[in-house]
């Protein structure tokens, strides 16, 4: 151990004196080797000059030459291919032990041995050379493989800013950090790795990323600007623009060219990776916003409706009646002025439910729940809304001895208003209504049943959404924010509330409310 | 000239309609845009009937309320919009006689004044009384719908007793609890239901949609009046 030791030590001083920065153990033995071969030749040399004759001990000479060229590099061969040249002319070329060469044919062998040294060292270096280059790319390629593959499963910015920063710190061993502009527009760090606290609050680094994100070039540690940073900062940049920068500290303040190739490589993956992210939260920022400038326009649309209807029906009464009185008999004033009545009712009707929604929709409509009689709450909404159900047969099925509910009185007079109005909207006049009320399973389940024209099979539950109904084609007049109200207020209890399609025809809409325990 | 009616309303157009139609109920009217004004017009021009609003620019109407009885038991009705049915109660216990809920009809509003006035001269329980098919004397503690002997248990005489000392007029739970179990507790509120419902049963022709004691929401019962 200790010989080889010190013989890969005496390699080591040769490669360095070749000013050879990289040198392995292997290439140490090698150069050694290619040393014991020349000594060897020189002593077969010496043992059989005769027999072999000068030139072809020149001949000989050319094994180590060619074998340190092929091993190893140009300066090794050319360093080789000296001191077998030197060994050749001092220990056999008259006159021995002298540099002198008598024969000055023998410069033009020596010439050779310098160019086959040469020639055959420099196309080893240049294998050499390719196969470090293959092995880096290799490692390049499964580097951005899996940074890659780690940013493509970032679901959202701070996963990929993190994973970013991640990779960027074990591939390089650095420090590493990432800066992206807030939303005041001014740079900041949005990840680094933990040991990083240098870069993240240097000011010179911060300054640095500043230019670097404002120029899209390169700054910092080993470029010529703001050479006072820490980290080399790189910029993260489409062809577009540059969406931030990315900054590493190595371990021992030194980047290679290689490492920088690298640096940019990752720099640019996460930049196409940023704009990913960034186009797919711009549409999807779009198609909300345009699924709710269109859902503006309808409410517009459909509150101006109902709300000019029922003004359009008074405004005409009235002026009929302050205009042109004169010509109208007693019967048909009483006709005007109820048309007014009517249009009046129904405006305020659509005002609380506008005003309902608003409740809901703001979190600020407050429960108020006081003991109630179900069968109470269904007989004051029947005589509420008697003009509206007076076409159609409304019949009560309510047993005896149904428990008491804590509800809010109001808002379930709400809920059965807004369905009995459902109920007499879509069917015939003359129809039957059913009105009723059961304790199933420890709830009380209530239930409106109309003999309509029913709901389309698949629509039982977006009818509860918000203007579902300013979907659907048809001439019924309302927003569609009845049904909603009803599942707010209804969920609201911790009720349960939906609708039905009938077996014959028509619809049956049930609600279900807990029962507040056994009262006796 | 009819009885005096003082309108307590900041707004005009109401003001204005109300006039209108009072007068053509024949009686004479009076009106206050403010709290202040109100409070005034209750003490020179000595009103019948007050009809307050709860939304007054100056002060709640409530305040309007409290310093009116503190020296008058001159029948309050209030005005209100829909939601504001604590303040209503508020109002009631503190000596309201009835409400409306804006926006309301005018001759809701009459009979309402009808009623507050036949209570006002009127203050002592008529030993009989006859709505419709319900005939009530309270001197036989007797209870007849359609000629018909209905037998009432002793609470469900009490409730019906209250209501008709009250035809007309909205009685709160409150009021009800109160006079029935002496107590204030509200945990009486389920008793309250279950005994009208009850009532209801035995009085009622149809107690899904009764014609006698009528609910309101939030508020408390009325039975209606014979006009």
């Amino acid at each position: 151990m200790g010989r080889s030791n010190y013989w890969r030590k005496i390699g080591r001083a040769i490669h360095a004196s070749l000013r050879i920065d990289y040198t392995t153990d292997q290439d140490s033995r090698l150069i050694i080797f290619s040393l014991f071969l020349t000594a060897a030749v020189t002593l077969i040399g010496k043992l059989y000059s005769d027999y072999l004759g000068l030139t072809n001990i020149g001949m000989l000479y050319l094994l180590p030459v060619i074998f340190a060229a092929s091993r190893l590099g140009v300066r090794q061969s050319l360093f080789i291919a000296l001191v077998s040249v030197l060994c050749w002319d001092v220990l056999f070329m008259p006159p021995i032990l002298n540099l002198a060469v008598s024969d000055t044919r023998h410069l033009i062998t020596f010439l050779v041995f310098m160019m086959v040294a040469y020639t055959t060292g420099n196309m080893s270096d240049l294998l050499r050379c390719r196969a470090q280059e293959a092995t880096q790319r290799e490692k390049q390629t499964r580097v951005l493989y899996e940074l890659a593959r780690g940013l493509s499963a970032a679901a959202d910015l701070d996963m990929l800013v993190s994973q970013v920063v991640k990779q960027t710190a074990e591939t390089l061993d650095a420090e590493a950090a990432l800066f992206m502009p807030g939303h005041n527009g001014e740079l900041r760090v949005v990840a680094a790795n933990k040991t990083l606290t240098d870069l993240a609050s240097s000011p010179n680094d911060l300054l640095a990323a500043q230019w670097t994100f404002s120029h899209s070039q390169p700054s910092g540690l080993g470029t010529d600007t703001f050479t006072g940073a820490r980290g080399y900062h790189v910029p993260v940049k489409t062809e577009e623009k540059t969406m931030a920068v990315l900054a590493v500290k190595p371990s021992n303040n030194l980047l290679e060219a290689e490492q920088i190739n690298l640096l940019q490589a990752l720099a640019g993956l996460s930049a196409l990776a940023i704009a990913r992210l960034e186009l797919a939260e711009e549409a999807h920022d779009v198609r909300t916003l345009e699924a709710s400038e269109r859902l503006q326009a309808a409410l517009f649309n459909s509150i101006s409706h109902d709300l000019k209807t029922p003004l359009t029906s008074i405004m005409s009464a009235v002026s009929s009646l302050v205009d042109d009185e004169a010509i109208y008999d007693e019967e048909q004033k009483a006709t005007l002025l109820n048309g007014i009545k009517l249009g009046a009712e129904r405006m305020n009707r659509f005002v609380n439910n506008l005003l309902d929604m608003a409740r809901l929709e703001s979190g600020y409509m407050k429960l108020n729940p006081d003991w109630s009689d179900i069968q109470d709450i269904i007989g004051v909404t029947l005589r509420e809304n008697q003009e509206i159900l007076k076409g159609h047969k409304v019949k009560v099925e309510i047993p005896d001895a149904l428990p008491l509910i804590k509800v809010d009185y109001a808002l379930i007079e709400q809920v059965l208003t807004n369905l009995l109005h459902n109920a007499v909207k879509y069917s015939p006049r003359h129809s039957e209504i059913i009105v009723s009320a059961a304790e199933v399973d420890g709830l009380l389940k209530v239930s409106v049943t109309d003999q309509g024209e029913g709901i389309t099979p698949g629509d039982e539950e977006f009818i509860f959404d918000k203007f579902y109904r300013l979907q659907s084609p048809g001439n019924v007049s309302g927003t569609g924010l009845g049904l909603s109200i009803c599942r707010g207020i209804i969920e609201a209890h911790g009720g349960t509330i939906w609708a039905a399609g009938q077996s014959e025809r028509g619809s049956r809409f049930n609600f279900t409310l807990p029962v507040a325990g056994d009262v006796f | 000239m009819g009885a005096k009616i003082l309108v307590i309303d900041d707004e005009l157009e109401i003001r204005r309609l109300l006039k209108i139609g009072l007068i053509a109920h024949g009686y004479d009217f009076t009106e206050a845009a403010t709290a202040k004004e109100g409070v005034y017009q209750a003490v020179t021009a000595r009103p019948d009937v007050i009809i307050l609003d709860m939304g007054l620019p100056d002060q709640e109407g409530l305040e309007v309320l409290r310093q009116v009885r503190e020296w008058s038991q001159v029948p309050v009705i209030i005005l209100s919009v829909r939601g504001q049915d604590h303040e209503k109660v508020q109002a009631l216990d503190i000596g309201a006689d009835d409400y409306l809920t804006k926006p309301f009809s005018v001759s809701e509003l009459m009979a309402r004044i009808r009623v507050a006035l036949r209570h006002q001269a009127n203050v002592k329980d008529e030993p009989v009384v006859q709505i419709g098919d319900l005939f009530l004397d309270f001197s036989r503690r007797l209870v007849k719908v359609a000629e018909t002997d209905i037998h009432l248990t002793p609470i469900e005489y009490d409730l019906l007793k209250i209501l008709a000392a009250n035809a007309g007029k909205v009685v709160t739970h409150r009021h009800l609890i109160k006079a029935i179990w002496g107590t204030e507790a509200q945990e009486h509120s389920q008793y309250l239901r279950i005994y009208i419902s009850q009532l209801r049963k035995k009085i009622e022709k149809d107690p899904n949609q009764p014609g006698f004691i009528l609910t309101e929401p939030g508020i408390g019962y009325r039975l209606i009046a014979m006009e």
